[in-house]
């Protein structure tokens, strides 16, 4: 085999492909099994297979607040709400309404689609990029600096979630 | 090809925490879509980095008041499937 022209970019392809097939592969089943709790375990091994690509990618901080942000809260939440609101029901009942054909009939067009909007954009191959030692630094820096507006933004709109979530589901006084 | 499965559970799927779960995948995927242009396309100032950080910030606050509204959803009708909540249709 013909080692003499090893860079980066084929091996960490063959990372990302591995990722990228456990990542389908378990939305897939999110989206299939009948039961809900799976779903969610499901999710949870989706969430980690995205973390990984991220990791890949050269994106660090991206894939860290990935496992904290998603994997510690938004599972745990799904957990949550799953297990509050599941009666004990039989596991046969389906888990798909009769829309499926229609379904896959608008899921096929809509690749139809994208690909082709893909593949006319004139875009080439990998490019060699400028390998970084990681972005934390680069994204703490942009994030205060550049992007500071946002940031702020984003603040904001986390308290009006919390609020309105609070808000939602805090039981009256009767 | 993630998007498309997002898009299939969303359509299909009749719990509705089920259909939370399809639109996580959906960010998710344009997620990995951002990052994947930042590495290979070195655009100035990170911004394919950046972005995601916002889309998981706001995709994490919209799930957990999605979940609240399917809570308080459940306290109403006891049910979480999408078929009994039909109170808007004509």
């Amino acid at each position: 085999m013909d080692l003499s022209f090893i860079s980066v970019v084929p091996v960490t392809y063959g990372i990302f492909l591995l990722f990228a097939v456990i990542a389908i592969a378990s939305a897939f089943l999110v989206v299939s099994v009948r039961s809900v709790m799976h779903s969610a375990l499901f999710l949870a091994v989706f969430l980690l297979s995205v973390a990984a690509m991220f990791f890949v990618f050269d994106a660090d901080f991206l894939g860290i607040v990935q496992i904290l942000l998603y994997v510690g809260g938004v599972i745990v939440l799904i957990l949550f709400a799953v297990m509050l609101t599941s009666r004990v029901q039989s596991h046969l009942l389906q888990q798909t309404n009769e829309q499926k054909f229609p379904a896959i009939i608008v899921c096929v067009l809509l690749f139809i689609m994208l690909s082709y909007a893909i593949l006319t954009s004139g875009l080439q191959g990998f490019e060699k990029s400028v390998l970084q030692g990681g972005i934390t630094g680069d994204v703490g820096r942009l994030l205060l600096t550049v992007y500071v507006l946002p940031f702020e933004v984003a603040s904001v709109v986390l308290l009006a979630a919390l609020i309105g979530a609070m808000a939602i589901v805090g039981k009256k006084d009767e | 090809m993630l998007f498309l499965i997002g898009v299939y559970g969303v359509l299909t799927r009749r719990n509705a925490i089920g259909i939370l779960m399809a639109i996580e995948i959906m960010f998710n995927s344009a997620n990995i879509n951002l990052v994947a242009f930042n590495k290979f396309l070195n655009l100035e100032n990170s911004i394919g980095i950046i972005f995601p950080i916002f889309i998981i910030t706001l995709a994490a606050a919209e799930t957990a008041v999605g979940l609240a509204l399917i809570l308080s959803i459940y306290r109403k009708l006891k049910s979480v499937y999408v078929e009994k909540m039909d109170l808007l249709k004509w």
